[in-house]
C-alpha cells in the first residue's frame, strides 16, 4: 500500500472552498464545458500550492494527493459524468508530467502552463470533431438530433453554413412540454441558429419511431463515452438507438475525448452503481416512478464517434483508455 | 520557406503527363483489376520519389499527395489509389523516424491520445521534418519496390506484397474449406479461385462443392465456372442471382472479394454482393472476405455516397430500342456492413471484423486521413 498523505480538515476546507469556487465562476461563463470547468478548477489548485497561497507540496505525491482532495470535492458537487473522466484525465497528466520532469518547480509551471493550453484549445477540439462530421451530412439528408449538444450544433452548423449543405434537421422534443414555443428547448437552440440555412422540424418523443425510416443519419452528443464503446446521454437516446438500428440507420457520436470514462456499465441498471445516475429515478423496487436523467447506449447500435482522437468505431474506443492507463 | 513541390517545373509537366495518361487509362477501364491498379500506382510515387530534388520532405509529401488526389479522380470508387498514396506516406514518415531517432537530433512528436490530451494540446501533431537527415529516399523506394526482387522476408516491398497477396490468402484456404462443404462464390474472383484450388490441393482425394453466381449483366461466374470445373476436387454448380436465396439452406460458407473494406469494416464488393451477404445472414451461413491489406482504407462513406455505374456495354444485351426510352441504372458496387460478415482473411493473417481499427493504425498514420 504507497503511502498516502495526510491532508488536515483545515487544508480539506480551503481545498473544497477554492475548487468549487473556481468551478461555479467558470461555469457561469457562457460556452464552458463542465469538464473544461474542472480542469482549471484543479489548474488553480495547482497554482495554489505554493507557500504563498498557503498549502504548499513540495513533491509530486503531496500534490497529486491535493488534487486527487480536489477532484473528491469536484465529483461529489457536479454529479456530471464528464467531470470525473476530466479529473481522472488531469490526475494521469500529473502523474507523467512528473515522471518527465524531476524539477519540482519546473513540474508545476508546466503543469499549470500545459493546462491553461489545454483549456484555450477547447475550440480546436470542436473544430476537428466538427470537420470529420460535417463531411458525414450530404445533401438532401435528413438528420434526427436528440437533446442539445454544442459540440453537434457545431457539427450541423459547419455543415449548413461553410460546406452549404442542404438538409433537413429533425429535433426531438425531448421532454420538454412545448418545445417550439420553449426558449430553452433544443429545438428552439438548434433553430435560432439554422434556420436560416435549412429545414428545423421538431418531432415529438413519442412520434420517433413513425419517422425513423424517413430518417438518413442520427446524429447525438454524449456526456460521456464508456469503456464498452458505449455512451451515456440524455434519456431517449437508447430507444432512439435501437430504432435506428431496426432501419439500418447509421448512428453518429459527436464527442470531445475528455469524456472517455473507465466504466464498464453492461445494463441499465448499473448506471446508478456506477454514481451516472441518482438511485431515486432508476426505478428501483420502492420507487413509483422511473424517471432517469441518462440512459446507456451500447456500442452494437452505434455507427462511429467523431473525436478529437479521429473517426473511431466503438471498439477502438477500449484501445484509447487502455493506451491511457498503460 | 520551401517551395510546395519537390520538383522543377518542367519534371512537374512530364510527370502531369503521365499522371493524366495513367487516368485515362482507369477512367476508359482499359485496366480495371484493383492488384494492377495498386501495383502501377505504387510504382509512379517510386518514380516521383526516385525523380524528386532537394531534401525537402514536406515538398516530397506535397507532391506525393497531389498527384495521389489527381489520380483518385480517375476512378472515385477504386479506394486502392489512396490506400497505396497512404501507405506511401506512412513509410516516409516511419524512415525519417528510423533515420532521426539514435541521432543527437531526437525529434519530439506525439501521435494523439488521451494520454497527451492535454499535454499537447493545441500542438501540431504531424511529424516535424525540420531535422536535416541522410537521404531517406533511397530506402523508401526501396520498401516500395525492390530493384531486383530478392526476397527478404524481414521487410517485404509494398509491391511484393501486393503482388503475394492471392497466395498469402490462400495459404489459409485448408482452414477453413473442409471436405463435403458447399461454397457459394460470387461472380469471378481470381482470389476466390486460388484459394477454392489451394484447398481442393489439400484434400487429398475428398471433394467440395462450389455453388456459382453468375453474376448478371457481366456473367463472369461462368469463367469462374469453367476454371473450378478443371480441378477433381470440386464440384460446380452455376446459378443465377435470382436462385441466391432459394440455394442459401444448404449453403455452409460464403467467399467473397471486396474490391476496398473501409475502415468501419464496411466492404465494397461488385452488385450483387449485398444479396447475398442478407441471405447467408438469413439463414446463418458465415460470409467471409478474402482481401490484402492494401485494400484497407481509412476513409469511410456515409450511406448515400453516389454510386458508380458498371461499364455500359454489360447491358448491352438488351434491345437498344428499349434502352432508348428508359433510364438504365447498373451501380457497380454494393456496400456490405460489418455485421453482416464474419471474418476478413488477409495476407497478414484471419481477422474478426471487429480488429480492422487496429489494422488500419498499423497501414498507416492518422495525420493523412484525419484533421486531428
Amino acid at each position: 500500500m504507497p503511502y498516502t498523505m495526510q491532508i488536515s480538515d483545515d487544508l480539506k476546507a480551503k481545498i473544497e472552498d477554492l475548487v468549487i469556487t473556481v468551478f461555479t465562476n467558470a461555469i457561469d461563463t457562457p460556452g464552458c464545458a463542465y469538464a473544461i470547468a474542472a480542469i482549471r478548477s484543479l489548474s488553480m489548485l495547482v497554482g495554489a500550492t505554493t507557500e504563498s497561497a498557503g498549502f504548499e507540496a513540495m513533491t509530486i505525491m503531496e500534490l497529486q494527493a491535493i488534487i486527487q482532495e480536489g477532484r473528491k470535492v469536484l465529483t461529489e458537487y457536479s454529479q456530471e459524468p464528464s467531470v470525473s473522466s476530466g479529473c481522472a484525465l488531469f490526475l494521469r497528466f500529473i502523474t507523467r508530467t512528473g515522471l518527465e520532469i524531476p524539477d519540482f518547480e519546473e513540474c508545476r509551471q508546466t503543469l499549470i502552463d500545459r493546462a491553461s493550453g489545454f483549456v484555450s484549445a477547447a475550440e480546436t477540439s470542436w473544430r476537428k470533431i466538427s470537420k470529420l462530421g460535417s463531411a458525414f451530412i450530404t445533401d438532401g439528408v435528413t438528420v434526427l438530433v436528440h437533446g442539445y449538444s454544442r459540440v453537434v450544433h457545431r457539427v450541423l452548423h459547419d455543415a449548413a453554413v461553410p460546406n452549404s449543405t442542404e438538409f433537413t434537421l429533425l429535433v426531438t422534443q425531448c421532454g420538454a412540454a412545448d418545445a417550439k414555443n420553449d426558449e430553452q428547448s433544443a429545438f428552439n437552440k438548434y433553430a435560432s441558429d439554422l434556420s436560416q440555412y435549412v429545414k428545423v422540424k421538431v418531432v415529438s418523443d413519442l412520434s420517433i419511431g413513425f419517422m425513423m425510416d424517413r430518417v438518413d443519419a442520427v446524429m447525438i452528443g454524449a456526456e460521456a463515452v464508456v469503456e464498452t464503446g458505449g455512451i451515456i446521454n440524455r434519456t431517449g437516446t437508447y430507444q432512439i438507438a435501437m430504432l435506428a438500428d431496426r432501419f439500418d440507420v447509421p448512428v453518429y457520436v459527436a464527442v470531445e475525448a475528455y469524456k472517455f470514462n473507465k466504466s464498464y456499465p453492461l445494463r441499465q441498471t448499473d448506471l446508478t452503481k456506477l454514481g451516472l445516475i441518482s438511485q431515486e429515478v432508476d426505478g428501483s423496487y420502492s420507487s413509483t416512478s422511473v424517471a432517469p436523467q441518462r440512459d446507456y447506449t451500447p456500442p452494437e447500435l452505434i455507427t462511429l464517434l467523431f473525436t478529437d482522437l479521429g473517426a473511431l468505431t466503438p471498439n477502438a474506443v477500449s484501445d484509447e483508455l487502455i493506451k491511457l492507463y498503460q | 520557406m520551401s517551395s510546395e513541390w519537390c520538383f522543377d517545373e518542367r519534371t512537374m509537366k512530364d510527370f502531369d503527363e503521365q499522371c493524366i495518361k495513367a487516368i485515362d487509362k482507369i477512367r476508359q477501364r482499359r485496366v480495371t483489376d484493383t492488384d494492377e491498379i495498386a501495383v502501377s500506382t505504387a510504382r509512379f510515387f517510386k518514380e516521383i520519389i526516385y525523380e524528386s530534388q532537394g531534401d525537402d520532405i514536406e515538398a516530397l509529401i506535397n507532391t506525393i499527395r497531389h498527384y495521389g488526389h489527381m489520380l483518385q479522380q480517375a476512378n472515385p470508387s477504386e479506394y486502392v489509389i489512396k490506400n497505396v498514396m497512404f501507405r506511401v506516406l506512412f513509410l516516409i514518415r516511419d524512415q525519417y523516424l528510423a533515420a532521426v531517432r539514435g541521432t543527437t537530433n531526437d525529434v519530439q512528436y506525439f501521435a494523439p491520445s488521451l494520454d497527451t490530451l492535454i499535454k499537447n494540446a493545441g500542438q501540431h501533431t504531424d511529424v516535424p521534418f525540420n531535422i536535416p537527415v541522410i537521404n531517406i529516399k533511397k530506402s523508401v523506394a526501396d520498401l516500395i519496390e525492390r530493384p531486383n526482387s530478392t526476397t527478404n522476408a524481414d521487410e517485404e516491398s509494398l509491391v511484393d506484397s501486393i503482388q503475394r497477396s492471392i497466395e498469402e490468402i490462400s495459404a489459409s484456404a485448408p482452414k477453413h474449406i473442409h471436405p463435403s462443404e458447399v461454397v457459394l462464390v460470387h461472380g469471378y474472383s481470381k482470389v476466390t479461385i486460388e484459394f477454392l484450388l489451394a484447398a481442393a490441393d489439400e484434400m487429398q482425394g475428398e471433394s467440395f462443392e462450389v455453388i456459382v453466381v453468375e453474376r448478371a449483366p457481366s456473367m463472369d461466374g461462368h469463367q469462374t465456372a469453367s476454371e473450378l470445373a478443371d480441378c477433381d476436387g470440386i464440384t460446380v454448380t452455376l446459378i443465377p442471382d435470382s436462385a441466391v436465396l432459394a440455394c442459401m439452406a444448404k449453403v455452409d460458407i460464403v467467399l467473397l472479394e471486396p474490391r476496398a473494406i473501409l475502415g468501419d469494416g464496411t466492404l465494397m464488393v461488385p452488385s450483387g454482393g449485398q444479396n447475398i451477404a442478407i441471405a447467408a445472414r438469413r439463414y446463418h451461413v458465415p460470409v467471409l472476405a478474402l482481401a490484402g491489406v492494401h485494400r484497407l482504407s481509412p476513409l469511410h462513406v456515409c450511406r448515400d455516397a453516389p454510386v458508380r455505374q458498371g461499364a455500359a456495354d454489360t447491358l448491352a444485351d438488351a434491345s437498344t430500342a428499349i434502352l432508348e426510352d428508359t433510364i438504365v441504372v447498373s451501380p457497380e458496387h454494393d456496400m456490405i456492413l460489418p455485421y453482416r460478415y464474419k471474418i476478413l482473411i488477409t495476407d497478414d493473417g484471419d481477422h474478426g471484423v471487429s480488429y480492422v481499427y487496429r489494422l488500419l493504425t498499423e497501414l498507416y498514420h492518422h495525420v493523412d486521413f484525419s484533421p486531428v
